[in-house]
């Protein structure tokens, strides 16, 4: 079975970089995107698995690439993690609205959303 | 002429009293956006350090996983004092939100007195804690309570040389109220009041290393109060401390 491919959209390079190390560890291939422009165009591109989504970023911010790619049949399909470290109740309202699949809190813990990552993919 | 003075000192005070408003205001504003900054830095190296112990980057030899060991040991105390900080501006500010659910508190002071039995062990002092037979049913936030518990505790056993720790739990129809006493060096009269104020430390007599940045009891008092409950405490000096924190029953 081939890999399946995470792509990740965090404009904070450290963390990205973290958070591929630790999918990767567990076998899984990585996209990255620094912002929210670059994050929907390869969102497109790449097709991936599943996405892993900050919510500020520059460009264009979390809820709109995930309200655009949850409103395209092309790309509906996609589960995506909205990930950040705002974490107050309207937010994950916000999230929810925008048709986001979860919602995790930075700084984050692996193994949450390790466990996010594989309930989403269904393995 | 008296007049006119009223009037002057009015002024004075009113604009010292905007002023002093103006500086806390900043103050907590500066603490926000220190813990901000502090915390994004403090998860990358938390993640890169168990990247690394757990092999995510090769095999690691037993010295390098012993220093390993301290570095972690070390963000996790950070990352706590991070966490303290963030929590009380917060509550400070107004802008904190619980995040409740429906457990058994006894279960939660198990679990906790059970985290501490390695240090009461080394100190030779004793922690015990009778729970009641039936439990003890809360709708409220679990780790924060968890550390408001942690956090009494940890100054008990900080403070506490010989004798003993007791954590007692009584319930009634509203409200379920927790008893952590113990028989260490006690509080000034003068702290009694001040304690659960923001960085207060007292200059009690600590081991070095043990130092920590007086925030705990603040936390205590202020996640306490948000569960609609209260907290009090009494004390004498060479005898020992009674710490008493209130908190609604399930309606």
């Amino acid at each position: 079975m081939s890999k399946k491919k995470i792509l990740v959209v965090d404009d904070e390079e450290d963390i990205a970089f973290n958070v591929k190390l630790r999918l990767q560890a567990n076998n899984y291939d990585v996209i990255l995107a620094t912002d929210g422009q670059m994050g929907f165009e390869k969102a497109q591109k790449e097709n991936p698995d599943l996405m892993i989504l900050d919510l500020m970023l520059p460009k264009m911010d979390g809820y709109k690439v995930c309200g655009l790619l949850k409103h395209d049949s092309r790309y509906s399909h996609i589960p995506i993690i909205l990930f950040s470290a705002k974490a107050q109740e309207k937010d994950m309202e916000m999230g929810k609205e925008a048709g986001a699949d979860a919602y995790l809190t930075k700084p984050f813990d692996a193994q949450l959303l390790l466990a996010k990552v594989k309930e989403l993919l269904k393995e | 002429m008296r007049k006119k003075l009223i009037k002057k000192i009015r002024r004075v005070t009113n604009s010292n009293i905007s002023g002093y408003k103006e500086l806390d205001r900043l103050k907590d504003e500066f603490i926000s956006i220190i813990s901000h900054e502090l915390h994004t830095p403090m998860a990358v190296i938390r993640e890169g350090v168990a990247l690394v112990v757990e092999g995510a980057a090769g095999t690691i030899n037993e010295r390098q996983r012993e220093i390993l060991a301290t570095v972690k040991k070390n963000t996790l105390r950070l990352s706590a004092v991070i966490n303290n900080l963030l929590d009380v501006s917060r509550l400070h500010a107004n802008k904190f939100y619980l995040h409740k659910s429906e457990f058994d508190l006894v279960e939660l002071l198990k679990q906790t007195v059970d985290s501490f039995k390695d240090t009461v062990e080394q100190k030779k002092i004793m922690l015990t804690f009778l729970p009641a037979y039936f439990p003890m049913m809360v709708h409220a936030d679990k780790e924060r309570l968890n550390r408001v518990i942690n956090n009494i505790l940890d100054n008990a056993i900080k403070f506490t040389e010989k004798g003993y720790i007791k954590i007692i739990l009584e319930k009634n129809k509203n409200q379920i109220k927790c008893i952590i006493e113990d028989t260490g060096i006690g509080l000034p009269q003068k702290a009694l009041t001040e304690i659960f104020g923001r960085f207060r430390q007292f200059g009690l007599r600590q081991k070095s290393g043990e130092k920590g940045v007086g925030l705990g009891l603040s936390f205590v008092k202020g996640i306490v109060e948000l569960h609609g409950g209260n907290v009090r405490v009494e004390s004498r000096q060479g005898k020992g401390t009674r710490f008493i924190f209130t908190l609604p029953t399930k309606s």
